[in-house]
């Protein structure tokens, strides 16, 4: 059984939005929301001026706040599979009430704290990232890791010591967006990223390192429905 | 069920997540290609378990001019999903984010899908839709007009091309009507930087060997989001710069993506590349750390005398107009000198200024002094491949046209196109039908509203016709719209120097043209058809083609090595020829039969070659493009016209004094510049949905110590004024610019496309609907203001180029009544600029002034002649 994880080298990633974009035509993912998209970053004082990408994209953490809010505040929709990924089991949901559903999709938008859960405008059923389960069954590597120009993302088994994923996690310095006393570390691992963005310090505070509050367009990701307005939350710890 | 987004995002998660299905790793002979993205070929679907695509198609992408070999995914007739084409060596399976929102140029809802007529007054907007039959015959009425007036009148028929990736068929239109007068844009673009390299060492593009080279010096060059090549070469820069430890050193007046993501990014002021550059040079030729032997052997010019030519450009005069300091000039100069190999890249910093010609051969000179031309990790030739023309092939056109080949550009080889509408005033030409291909010069060009006066003036251009599918600026200005199939709906055939591969290519159909578009180079059967309906003006028979199927066997099934494995039917089942191995998913890389990663050849000058130029040693040898096959770093060419032969800086007259002191006065006077993004390009993206919603206003960047001078925060209303015009736009401060430089993105601000303007709500035009439920959504505020109708026209003298960089503004807080979008532009003022810098031209009077150290008796007098 493998266990499915990622691996971003954000030394090899450039900014391009190829993966927010395959990801959305992959999983027709309407306008206003994302499963996983890239933020830039500036950060320093001209002429000594950095960019930083992160790109953001839901942790798949063991004992997942989203599974457990699913569990408290509904019927427990969301789950984690045998083969390590954070899913939906839409079917739980089927024969609920509209307000019902909203309850339950709700308490699990609230509850992470990487914004990665949202509530699809089109459906108004809650949604996340699934690391394309749908393409891993035939396959195939989820549609933002196959677009990646820089080969900043790398997906595989982690239980497999010689993938290549696990074998970048065994010879780097690998950090979580979510720490993992609240749950992270289990599915998404990244390599050469800011520290002050990592266990979740790229959303407290506000979206931009720099002190300025820039609300301008490269990072438009910070702007859209699925952000504005929101409160970045640090989950109870749960150890 | 129809697989409507609704649909498939229920259907997905059914089969996929909510029953919870584990995954069948069983089922996969390979696991390696599950764990890493190995898609195999997709194009044989049945390789994939459980495919649920109705086909799968190669094309090749065209949203911008990198030309990605992609596969289309279809289901129930629409293309649902695109990805790269994994047997294309340079793409190697990826695309970046405009080529995966691609469908959407398929499917934009305002895309025009039936011929129309003009029935108000030019620029109205009032159409009226008609056949095909009725469209064709107007315009094929138009020609005979003036075909019939008798010889000598064909260059009235001109063409202003864009991003013509038609592989001839255009050429072929104009050369069977026997005109001249085509205008391209190339010199809205790289112009000069072609012309900087092509007397230099033969062709007009580089290929830096990113993923083995050591050092980069970028001048100018955002590849990380456009630029030559950007997605194949953005996946080496990645390898080179994290797994062999490049270090990449950024000269950029702005933080670009790539100036952001470099090792040291040094925001030189606008046009002092070439001084950098030649500074380093310099330093490089006095410190010993030039490679003798490859000056002496492959280049004109001996190693001695270039030391002395360069003695002038100190570390101290560059540090005087860039602002980078003498110290870093010298230690960047020597770090790029030692470390090897290392390699160049520009595109298009130095080269879109006045002069950009000596910018670029300034930057191309360190390669070649430190022996880095044509080396593993170095600055290598570019590998072309090319194909045929269906036979028999129409003669050259006889005369020569002005607006073409311009007499006082001799040097200009790819023309100097944004100087066109000039000289369509002054009546250099009389132009009776204008073309327009692929270009939106009414609004990408500088003085585009000067452009907009032109083609609205019936007794300048009497009657136009586009070949757009875009209602844009350009469009609304035309008298018949013959609408073009998308990239994904047409037939062409493709090549690129984007790797160290060469390749050929093609578009073909994914799905049928929606709507009642046809293909291009079918319309212009069907245009010479009707024009010569019985073949007795001699044209028809160059256009006897069966389809766009028929043209492109006709240009493929006979290439050596294609032709053996099946030609065009090869292309049609692979999208790309030669497949030079395996992509190997764990590495990315193309493997060859070992499994390790292909190597290109390198030392292609080195190559022994009978009919080689260059003669050692007894041998002869392949050489460079030139006519002694070596680099000429002295061009005689430049010299013949009074130009400097060696590279030179010239301090643009704009910007510096004599004495070299600046000219800009106080803070709130600085130079423009524009650019691109990684999701927009210079049209045709804004009404893509998926990229607007990114990218959706092109505030101006301004440096955050200078907006601080002049009371500007983030977010305020900004009034720009240029020599020629004002806009009103926001200030987006920052630390990442020069602060002498303000930066408005070229890429936003149409007034046309429900997505494009966020004008959500509008009714759809009357020429095509294709639903969009999602319109009601687009969350976002639009706030574009195109900056190009503020821009005056220069042309660089030797080279052509638009220089788009050199723009003397002055910024302030918004005056009273200053409303967010507002631009006001004088085209009596911008008619005075194209004045001025003919000035420049060898022609003109200010020639001489800017070269008082070439000493030549006599220039050339002007003549007008056809091009190459």
């Amino acid at each position: 059984m493998p266990r499915w994880g990622m691996v971003i080298d954000a030394r090899k990633c450039i900014g391009c939005q190829a993966c927010t974009i395959a990801c959305k035509t992959e999983n027709d993912v309407p306008l206003g929301v994302w499963r996983t998209h890239v933020r830039f970053y500036e950060k320093g004082t001209y002429p000594l001026v950095r960019r930083h990408f992160l790109s953001v994209i839901c942790d798949h953490c063991d004992e997942a706040p989203c599974v457990d809010a699913s569990e408290n505040n509904g019927v427990g929709s969301f789950y984690k599979s045998k083969d390590g990924v954070v899913l939906i089991d839409y079917n739980k949901l089927k024969g609920r009430t509209p307000a019902q559903i909203k309850t339950e999709a709700e308490a699990a938008v609230e509850a992470c704290p990487l914004e990665a859960v949202f509530i699809n405008p089109m459906t108004n059923l809650p949604e996340k990232c699934t690391f394309c389960h749908h393409r891993l069954d035939e396959g195939l590597v989820p549609a933002c890791v196959q677009t990646c120009i820089g080969r900043s993302r790398v997906f595989g088994d982690l239980e497999d010591p010689n993938s290549p994923a696990s074998r970048l996690i065994a010879m780097n310095a690998t950090k979580t967006l979510m720490p993992e006393d609240d749950g992270g570390g289990a599915g998404v691992h990244y390599i050469g990223v800011d520290a002050g963005l990592t266990d979740h310090g790229a959303l407290e505070g506000g979206r931009q390192t720099d002190p300025q509050d820039f609300d301008n367009e490269i990072i438009s990701m910070s702007t859209g429905p699925q952000f504005t307005g929101r409160k970045p939350k640090k989950p109870a710890h749960k150890k | 069920m129809d697989l409507t987004r609704r649909n498939f995002v229920k259907l997905g998660l059914a089969t996929g997540a909510a029953l919870a299905i584990e995954s069948k790793l069983a089922s996969f002979a390979n696991a390696a290609d599950l764990e890493l993205g190995g898609r195999g070929s997709a194009v044989n679907p049945d390789r994939i378990t459980g495919s649920k695509w109705d086909k799968v198609v190669p094309y090749t992408c065209l949203v911008c001019n990198i030309e990605d070999g992609g596969l289309a995914f279809v289901k129930n007739g629409r293309i649902k999903k695109l990805e790269g084409n994994d047997k294309h060596v340079s793409t190697r399976g990826r695309l970046c984010a405009k080529g995966n929102a691609g469908m959407w140029h398929v499917y934009d809802p305002d895309r025009i899908l039936y011929p129309l007529r003009r029935v108000g007054p030019r620029g109205s907007g009032k159409w009226k839709r008609v056949s095909w039959d009725e469209a064709i015959a107007e315009v094929a009425g138009k020609i005979k007009e003036v075909l019939d007036r008798g010889e000598g009148h064909q260059n009235e028929i001109m063409i202003k091309w864009g991003r013509n990736r038609s592989g001839g068929a255009a050429e072929r239109f104009m050369a069977t009507l026997g005109s001249n007068t085509i205008v391209n844009h190339t010199s809205i673009c790289e112009a000069s930087k072609k012309i900087g390299m092509q007397p230099t060492w033969g062709p007009d593009i580089e290929t830096p060997d990113f993923a083995n080279t050591k050092y980069i010096l970028n001048f100018g060059s955002n590849i990380l989001e456009a630029a030559y090549f950007m997605n194949p070469y953005s996946q080496r820069l990645a390898e080179g710069l994290v797994d062999n430890k490049a270090k990449l050193v950024t000269f950029d007046v702005r933080l670009s993506n790539t100036a952001g993501r470099s090792d040291e990014w040094f925001p030189i002021f606008p046009g002092t590349d070439g001084i950098v550059a030649l500074a380093m040079a310099n330093v490089i030729m006095q410190e010993g750390l030039y490679d003798r032997e490859f000056l002496d052997t492959w280049t004109n010019y001996p190693a001695d005398k270039l030391k002395e030519h360069l003695k002038q450009y100190t570390p101290e005069m560059a540090e005087r107009y860039s602002g980078m300091s003498a110290k870093d000039i010298r230690r960047i100069a020597v770090e790029f000198a030692t470390a090897k190999p290392a390699t160049t890249y520009t595109y298009r910093g130095p080269a879109k200024h006045l002069y950009g010609s000596y910018n670029e051969r300034a930057t191309m000179l360190l390669p070649i002094i430190t022996g880095n031309i044509e080396v593993r990790g170095g600055y290598c030739l570019p590998r072309g491949m090319g194909y045929n023309q269906p036979q028999p092939k129409p003669p050259g056109a006889k005369e020569p046209s002005y607006l073409s080949t311009p007499p006082d550009y001799p040097l200009a080889e790819h023309k100097v196109s944004q100087l066109v509408p000039f000289w369509i005033k002054e009546g250099k030409q009389k132009i009776s039908v204008y073309f327009n291909y692929m270009s939106c010069e009414a609004f990408t060009n500088p003085a585009a509203s000067y452009w907009q006066e032109v083609l609205s003036d019936e007794k300048l251009i009497p009657f136009s016709v586009t070949f757009s599918n875009q209602m844009n600026e350009t469009t609304n200005l035309m008298d018949i719209v013959l609408p073009d199939a998308s990239f994904l709906e047409r037939h062409d055939p493709e090549s690129m120097p984007s790797s160290l591969w060469p390749w050929v290519g093609i578009r073909q159909p994914v799905i049928k043209p929606l709507g009642e578009s046809i293909e291009f180079r079918e319309v212009l059967k069907m245009i010479v058809q009707k024009v010569d309906p019985d073949g007795s003006r001699g044209m028809r028979k160059y256009w006897e083609f069966k389809d766009g199927e028929d043209y492109l066997r006709q240009q493929f099934d006979g290439i050596a090595g294609l032709k053996e494995v099946g030609g065009y039917d090869f292309l049609k089942e692979n999208g790309v020829w030669p497949i030079y191995g395996k992509l190997d998913p764990a590495t990315g890389k193309i493997a060859d039969k070992n499994g390790l990663p292909i190597e290109p050849e390198y030392g292609l000058h080195r190559k022994e070659d009978p009919n080689g130029k260059v003669k050692m040693n007894g041998k002869s040898y392949k050489g460079f493009g030139t006519s002694d096959g070596k680099i000429h770093i002295y061009v005689d060419e430049y010299e013949k016209y009074g130009f400097n032969p060696l590279p030179v800086f010239k301090p643009h007259p704009w910007h510096w004094n004599e004495d070299g002191t600046s000219k800009l006065k106080g803070p709130e006077e600085m130079v423009m510049t524009t650019f691109k993004w990684n999701v927009q390009t210079q049209s045709r993206t804004q009404n893509i949905k998926l990229l607007s919603e990114i990218v959706h206003s092109n505030h101006a960047w301004m440096n955050a110590a200078t907006a601080g001078k002049l009371g500007i925060k983030n977010n305020d209303l900004i009034r720009i004024t240029s020599p020629v015009g004002y806009m009103v736009t926001k200030a987006r401060v920052t630390q990442g610019i020069n602060p002498r430089v303000i930066a408005v993105s070229n890429t936003l601000g149409s007034k046309f496309g429900r997505v494009a303007t966020g004008r959500k709500d509008a009714a759809p035009g009357m020429w095509g609907d294709i639903p969009d439920p999602e319109l009601k959504d687009l969350w976002w505020t639009t706030e574009g203001v195109n900056p190009n109708v503020i821009i005056p026209v220069s042309a660089d003298p030797i080279g052509g180029s638009q220089g788009w960089y050199d723009t003397v503004v002055k910024v302030e807080k918004a005056k009273a009544g200053d409303k967010f979008g507002d631009v006001k532009a004088d085209n009596a003022r911008h008619f005075e600029f194209y004045k001025q810098t003919m000035d420049y031209a060898y022609t003109g009077k200010m020639h001489r002034k800017m070269h008082p150290e070439v000493k030549v008796e006599k220039l050339p007098e002007p003549e007008l002649k056809k091009g190459h």
